[in-house]
Formats: C-alpha cells, structure tokens, sequence
C-alpha cells in the first residue's frame, strides 16, 4: 500500500511490517507460514497442524489455498526491537488472482517463494507481475534447498534473468527443516518497507475481505491506514454508503482476538452491526462517520467474473436448498456471482459466474461437500461481446442468449497471455497444442538449460475445457501455465447446438469458433452416445449450427433387456435387481423422451481426443 | 388349532454335488453320505419347526431341487421322504394328492433304477441338467458330463416310466454358432421333452465364469447376439410344438412346470434346507447358504438363520404384475389387487404406463388383462422397471 506522496503529517510506522507471501503451487508456501508462525510462538507447538492458514477441507485437500487469512505475529528482531509482522496469506491459484490482488492491497511487501529444484513456474511469474501491479516491495527466498537436486543458484538467475528481481542474495531456507527461517523474519524487518500513515485528524481503513460467521455476524477484515478505530465508534463504509457501530475490533493471533483499538499501520478485523456481507465492498474505505475522510484510498478494481455456467440441481426439488446454499456460499466467496434461469432441459438452476475453471469446480465441490447438493453444470461460457447491426454491443455469457445471427455484425471474444513453463523437449507438442487452440507464441525464453518459458496470445474460450489437462498430459506433467487476461478480440463465432432425438438439448448449447465446430461437435456427439443409454427407439445424437447438421451419432435402439432365468426362489433377488435399475434411472435427467444421467453433462465437458 | 395357510408348494433345496460348473452361483457342498445323513436330520427339524407355525401341509407340488438331488442314495432318498410324511404332511396325505413331485438330475451316473427309487416315493417329473449337447461347450461351463452321459440319462428317464420330464438349456455358451445352437435345439425336440427351459448364459456374481469373464479369459456374447440366440430357441421350439408358457420356459400343452408356476403366480409354498427360499402371504424368507451354520441351528433347536423379507400391500402388487407378466397367460389385475389387497391408486398408477407401454408395441391387453408382445418378452425388465414405483 502506497500513500499519496507529500501529504502533511506523513510518517512511518517502524515496527509494523504488512506483507504477504507468493508462490507457485506446492513450492512451499503454506510451510513457511506455518515456521513463521512457530518461530514467533503465534501458535502453540501441539496445535500445529501442519499448514493452519488453510482451514477449509477443500483447500487443505488440494494443497492450494483459496481464502486469505491474516495473521498477527510478533518477532523481537536482531536489533533487540520487538516488530509487528502482518501475514497476509494468498491463493496461489490462477483462478484467484483477485484474490491475491486484495491481499496485496494492505501490504508494503512480497515474500516470493520459489522452489531450489522446481524454479521460475508460471504462477511465480503471474504472481510476481501482479505483486509488482500493485507496487510491493518483493523480496525472492529460495525454498528447499536440502532436497537433492536443489540448484539455488540456477534458480537465482532465471528469477534475475525472468522477473527481473535481483536475487543472487537471496535467502536459500527450507521451510520444511525449519533452516534460515530465523532471517526471513529478519530480512522481512530488514528489507520491507514499513507502512505510512498521515496524522491529519482522519480515520481511514481499508477493507480488504470479509466472512460470514453464524454466530457473530459479518466478519470484515481491514487494514488501518490513518487513526485509529475501536468499539463504540460509528463508522461509515464510504462506497457503500452503510453506517455501523463497532462493537468489537481485534487481530488475528491466528483466532480472532479482541483489542481494544486497532491503530495505524495494522490489520485485524471488525465486528458492527452489519448484517448482510453484501454490504460490504472489498477495497472500500471505513472512516468515522461524524468526520468522514474527503480522500478515500483508492480501493480495487471491481473484478468481473470471466467464465459462466448454469448449475441446476440434479433433484428438481433441491432449487430452493441450491439458492440458500449459494447465498452462504457467497458470504465467502464474493467473486462468485449467481442469477436464476431456467433451462428447457434441466428446469430451474442458476447462471453462474466464476473466475476461472478452478474456481468453478471449487465452487461446485463446496456446494456438494459443504451443502450435500448434487448439481450439474451446463457448458461453460466466456463473455462474448456481440456488435449488432444496429450498432449496439450486447455481453453475452449464456449462448442461449446470443441474438439471431441475422441481427449480429460480428462478434468479439476474450483474449488471454499466458504463461506457459514447460522442459525443451515438450516444446513442439505444446506449441501444436497452442496452435491447435488458436493461439499465437510471441515469445519464447530460456530459463536454464532445461527449460522455456513460452507467452501465449489465446482465446480464453480454448482454455475453458481441457487445456489443462491436456497440457498435462504432452508434458507428462511437467509444464505449468498461468494467465492474464487482454481484451477482446474480433472472431469468427457461431453457436453449435445438441440435438437429442430431434430437440436441441440447451444445457449443451456452446459458442465456439467455426474451424472448430466440425470436430467439437463430432467430439460432443460421440461423448454422448457413450454415456446415454439404449432406449426403446433409436436416439439419434446430433451437433446443428443454424440447423444445419454438421455431426451425428445415433444410440441404438434398445433390443434386448430381459433376464432369461427366474426360479421362484430367485424372486426376492430379481426385484430387487430391479429396484436398482429404476433407481438408476430416477437419477437420470428426462430431457424430451429421452433419459440422460448426470455424467453426460460431465462427459462433454471431458472428451479427450 | 391353528388355521392353515393355503401352502400350494414345497421345494426342498439338497445342497450336495460333485463339483462345482463354473456358471452356478447355487450354494452347494460336496457329498458325502455323513453329511447327507446329517443334512437329513437337520431336515427333519426344520420341517418339524415349519409345522408348529404352519401346521402339516399337503402341496400340490413338490419339488427337489439343488445342488443334486439325484447324488443321495437309495435309503437317503427314503428317509427324506419318511421326514417330509413324518413331520410336515398331513397325517392324511397320500403320493397322490402331489399333481407334480419333480427331481432334479444330472445327467452323469443317472439310472433307470435310481429314476425307479425315485418314483416308488412318489416323484412323477425329472427335470434333466443338460445344458448343452456339445461337449465343448461342457467343458467350458465346466460341467462334468458329456453328450453320451445325456443320452444314457434320457435312456433311463425313458425305462424308468416317468413320461413328464423336461431338460435345462443354456443358449449363448460362446463359441457356439447359431447352426450349431439350432441342430442342438431340434435334436432335443427328438427326444420328445415335455418341457424345455432355455437360460441365458449369465456371470453371476460368486461364480468361476464371473471371475473369468471380469479376468478376460472369456467373452460373453452382447445382447443382440444372445438375443439372436433365444429368439432361434423360441423359433425352433414353437414350431416342434412347444409353448412359451413363461420368459425361459417351454412345455407341450398341459405340461408346464405347475410348482414354478405358482411360485410366479405369488402362491404360497414353503422352501426346507440350507439356501431355501419360502412364501406365505407377504411374508418371505431365505435359509442362510451355509449347511454348516443350517445344521448346527437346527441342532441347536432354533430356526435356521433367514433373511427375510416382508412385502407391503403395493410391493406384493408390484411383483404380481412384474413376474405375471413374464407368464405368457398375462396378468389380471383384479386378481392381482384381490391377491395383495393393494390400493386402487396403485392400479391406476400402472393405467398410464400401461398404455404407454401399449403404444410402444411392448403391452398388448386392455382394461384388467395384460400381456408381453414378443418385443415386450425381449424387453421384459424393462417394462417391469417402467412399472415399479
């Protein structure tokens, strides 16, 4: 956080440092944390769980982390001074991007960890960008270098030689052994700048998240900048426009934990009277209201979400437990956007918006996990900008919504640049596989002898499905891939339609560019044929653009379903083989006449080929 | 004095054999006379334990299944017979009032005199495990006779006097072309069966040919071809004379296999032995399959460990119509709602279907009586999964 310049009053807070720490997935970031906060008995030894900061199932699960927590920890430096150290934990995920943004919001600087054998991977150099975005100090640390096959000092060059950071003294630690940890703390103090703060008479905090807790409320998490803010005060959101009492402010040592005032330069959290977390804005200014700032801080930009689906609930009755779930679910989770709609096929569900595919899934997962909600979700979609004849532009994320293609001049999608690091012997794969989905290779670097790192100009439509996984699986694993998103772009668009005995099933309905309508389609319609069963008729399974068929399938009909042997005693086993099927089939969506189970919506999603 | 339950039917299941085929997944044990002997005994128990609760019965049918039966001796035959008189028929009975007392047999080591034994106690029909005609295929289902033993049982049956007799056929034995499936079926016809049941070939689940089908050491056939299979069967069957009285079975006129019937039908009857299976009213029961466990209850003087079942008014309706269905005479459905005393919005709920299934050429029928078109036999579970709740 950077204060505008040669404001009267403007000083520094010496003792507080406000800081985050990035890093490519599995490099070592949960670990540190967690020898950060041992080394600064912020926890007790035994209530160490190995990486606290993740406390939802799923993230501990996945080994990534999805929601920010803060931290408070105190260190008595070499100096013999004792400091404040704010840890501002971050996602690591190409999907939460905005998240790592509002985590970098409240601090001056970056812990960037990278991995002594693994080096620069693509989320290390997206966060990096990002860190330097939002105009942090970043210090490089170099992670386990007790493992065999560390190379510190290779890694040290590509981070000098690809981000541009001066790193050859950089600290080489093992977050897992606990070794140099002690001067990370020392060089947090040492080497990231502290916080300023104007003392002008004005409260100003910066909201940087908020939590929905069920028995105390909304929970809103902040950054101090000017003043001072403690219970009893009556504070104004300034976007927002909301006033609230304070009833409690605190820090967090991990728990919550009450202060009686939260002062300049620190992070903790704010309990009022607020009872809907949508009245909180992220990047908003808290100030008091019988003195309102005339300068609010500058904030966050409003994210908007970049990949759209329908989710509908695989029992028709469940709409009203899926609505309650995702309001819950949002209290959490503010990049993830939902309005009702109805599908032809699969009746009432919601559209919904997501910061990428992960986030998706996660949200998706969560919903199951944390709700007990099947749901299935409908073939995603990026915003499409639609120029009509008539001149205006029309967002289109639903294709069911994409105007006759009589009334549409022509059509724009999104762009991404993305960062691909994969070994130089995957390089003629992956460059086919960039190829093949539109994409263009602008640059290409060498980060050692090993290794290239490769940007990309794509559509983010061609990444939606299956690039990860393919990109997976022409690098045996290996490559790793972050990006950013860079506008519009004009292209050839239609929408490809599934038709199942004749009617278009919409839940399958997609906008993709022409070249690749032949084929999706091809690779919709064999999916399909594989996972719907044989019905009494014929089913035949096509892809149309504009009713004109470009692919068909056909399942065949039906011929032999009877079990040819049963005694009488056999009676009760037989019945309840039957039972099982009708099960089977009560589970499967009834779209027209034809029955369709749960995994087709998967399966077109997953085709490989 | 308690009022009897109408029991039409009695299965004792005789858990012995001499091997194992490798498509049973029927319980069975090795024989031994000792353990016969023991098995007997427990019989004797458990039979005497049924007719406390549902006093002494005189069925209509009779009917010795397994396992094989035909691998107890002479005198054990006897005594088996001596336990069910003793302890579970009407001190009345007769071997007359039993319309069809059926074995089962194998081919292998049958004898006119043991067929003979057989008849003296009261047995009238022989249902013969042929299975196949070709001993290729006998190997493969891991059968332990061949065709010469097959014909030296139909011999026996034949010298023995008893005329109603039937033979068990396995279609869709792989390797086996429909030529060949074809010459089998006719030279059966030859030699003059009263009835014919005709099974698909199955993996079930604890049997060797599950284990080898999942191992891929053989290929089932899919089911347009077993399909092809069983409609060959119902082609040469019907035109030698047959009826396709039920989904897998075949009779001349009059002659259909009554103690299976009525088990189709939702009659009562009562089941003795390890692994048996038994009926009265809504109330239903399975033996548990461990002669060991069987014998040391019985001995023990409880009843042997069941499961049971306990059908409610619609799910007795239910399979009613589902397994009625399987018989070509149909379904009457106020029968059917006399018979389980379910309610009437049960049969309303199957008129939708019902008429559903009628415009899909599946049904054919109206009002209470229903039936399976030839393309409803082919589709049978279907059309019963269609009409489950």
């Amino acid at each position: 956080m950077h204060l505008e310049p040669n404001q009267p009053g403007t000083r520094t807070l010496p003792q507080i440092r406000n800081f985050c720490i990035i890093a490519h997935i599995d490099h070592g970031k949960s670990t540190l944390a967690d020898r950060l906060l041992q080394l600064t008995r912020t926890i007790d030894e035994r209530a160490m769980r190995d990486q606290v900061l993740d406390n939802m199932d799923l993230e501990r699960e996945r080994g990534i982390t999805i929601k920010c927590h803060p931290v408070t920890m105190r260190y008595i430096a070499a100096d013999g001074i004792e400091y404040e150290l704010n840890l501002i934990d971050t996602p690591g995920h190409v999907d939460f991007t905005y998240e790592v943004s509002r985590s970098m919001l409240a601090c001056e600087g970056a812990v960037l960890v990278v991995d002594a054998g693994q080096g620069v991977e693509a989320q290390t150099v997206a966060n990096t960008y990002l860190a330097i975005d939002n105009n942090l100090e970043i210090m490089p640390v170099i992670n386990k270098v007790d493992l065999p096959g560390a190379d510190a000092d290779g890694v040290a060059r590509q981070i000098e030689e690809i981000l541009s950071l001066p790193a050859m003294d950089a600290l080489r630690i093992s977050a897992k052994t606990g070794l140099g940890i002690e001067a990370v703390l020392d060089a947090v103090v040492k080497k990231l700048p502290p916080p300023a703060t104007c003392d002008n008479g004005f409260v100003r905090a910066l909201v940087f998240d908020s939590v929905y807790d069920a028995f105390r409320g909304v929970v809103t998490y902040l950054r101090v900048v000017d003043g001072e803010l403690k219970p009893g005060d009556r504070v104004r959101l300034v976007n927002g426009g909301t006033d609230t009492e304070i009833k409690e402010v605190g820090r967090f040592r991990p728990k919550m934990e009450p202060v009686a005032s939260l002062k300049a330069g620190q992070v903790g959290y704010l309990i009022g009277t607020i009872k809907s977390a949508s009245d909180i804005k992220i990047g908003d200014t808290i100030t008091l209201a019988a003195k309102p700032t005339p300068r609010p801080l500058p904030g966050l930009k409003e994210i908007h979400p970049m990949v759209f689906s329908g989710l509908y609930p695989v029992n028709t009755s469940d709409y009203e437990k899926l609505k309650q779930s995702m309001d819950k679910l949002r209290l959490n989770d503010s990049a993830f956007t939902y309005q009702p709609e109805s599908s032809v096929a699969l009746g009432f569900g919601f559209r919904c918006g997501f910061l990428g595919l992960l986030h998706l899934e996660v949200v998706q997962e969560r919903l199951r996990r944390e709700f007990d909600l099947d749901v299935i979700s409908t073939y995603p979609s990026v915003v499409y900008k639609v120029h009509m004849k008539d001149g205006t532009v029309v967002d289109v994320d639903n294709p069911i919504h994409l105007p006759d293609s009589t009334r549409v001049d022509h059509m724009e999608e999104p762009i991404i640049k993305a960062f691909i690091i994969c070994h130089n012997e995957h390089i003629g794969d992956i460059l086919r596989l960039v190829m093949d989905r539109r994409g263009t290779v602008d640059k290409t670097e060498t980060l050692d002898v090993k290794r290239v790192m490769l940007t990309c100009v794509m559509p983010l439509n061609e990444i939606l499905i299956d690039f990860h996984d393919f990109l997976k699986s022409v690098s045996r694993g290996y490559a790793s891939m972050d990006y950013e998103n860079t506008g519009y772009a004009v292209s050839d668009l239609v929408k490809m339609d599934i038709l199942l005995n004749g009617e278009v099933v919409d839940a399958f309905s997609c906008i993709i560019h022409r070249d690749k309508a032949v084929y999706r389609g091809r690779q919709m319609c064999e999916a399909l044929k594989d996972v719907i069963p044989p019905h009494m008729f014929a089913v035949p399974i096509q892809a149309a653009i504009n009713k004109t068929i470009i692919a068909r399938e056909t399942i065949r009909a039906m011929r032999k379903d009877v079990t040819a042997k049963c005694y009488g005693g056999d009676i009760t086993r037989k019945r309840k083989l039957l039972e099982r099927q009708k099960e089977g089939k009560k589970r499967m969506k009834e779209i027209g006449s034809v029955n369709v189970p749960q995994e087709a919506f998967i399966s077109v999603l997953k085709t490989t080929g | 004095m308690r009022v009897p339950a109408n029991i039409e039917g009695l299965y004792v299941h005789v858990p012995f054999c001499d091997g194992k085929c490798f498509y049973c997944a029927f319980y069975s044990v090795p024989y031994s006379v000792g353990r016969a002997d023991e098995w007997i005994q427990a019989v004797r128990k458990e039979a005497r334990q049924l007719t406390v609760e549902h006093g002494r019965i005189k069925p209509k049918t009779v009917y010795f299944g397994g396992g094989t039966p035909t691998l107890l001796s002479a005198s054990q035959v006897r005594a088996l017979c001596d336990v069910l008189r003793e302890e579970l028929f009407s001190c009345d009975w007769s071997p007359e009032d039993v319309e069809e007392w059926t074995i089962e047999s194998n081919p292998a080591g049958a004898t006119s005199t043991m067929f003979r034994q057989w008849r003296e106690v009261g047995v009238n029909r022989v249902s013969v495990g042929v299975q196949s005609l070709r001993d290729a295929s006998l190997e493969l289902l891991g059968r332990r006779h061949r065709l010469i033993d097959i014909e030296s049982c139909i011999e026996a049956v034949h010298e023995s006097g008893i005329v109603n007799w039937g033979v068990d056929l396995i279609a869709c034995v792989p390797g086996l072309d429909a030529a060949v499936w074809c010459e089998m079926l006719r030279r059966v016809v030859q030699w003059g069966p009263k009835h014919v049941s005709v099974y698909a070939l199955t993996a079930e689940e604890g049997s060797v040919l599950l284990d080898a089908v999942c191992g891929g050491g053989i290929q089932l056939l899919d089911s347009e071809q077993q399909l092809d299979m069983l409609i060959l069967a119902e082609d040469v069957l019907c035109a030698a004379g047959y009826e396709r009285y039920e989904i897998s079975n075949y009779s001349r006129p009059g002659f259909a296999c009554r103690h299976n019937l009525a088990c189709w039908r939702g009659r009562n009857y009562l089941g003795l032995g390890c692994a048996a299976a038994s009926r009265i009213g809504r109330r239903r029961w399975t033996n548990r399959a461990n002669l060991d466990d069987y014998i040391a209850s019985l001995q023990a003087g409880t009843a042997p460990v069941r499961e049971e079942d306990r059908l409610d008014t619609t799910l007795d309706a239910v399979e009613r119509l589902i397994f009625g269905l399987r018989l070509a005479e149909g379904v009457d459905l106020s029968v059917v709602k006399r018979e389980s005393g379910c309610e009437t919005s049960v049969l309303e709920s199957w008129g939708r279907t019902l008429s559903r299934l009628v415009r899909e050429g599946l049904v054919e029928g109206g009002g209470e009586k229903w039936r399976l078109t030839r393309r409803g036999r082919e589709l049978a579970d279907h059309v019963a999964v269609e009409l489950m709740p």
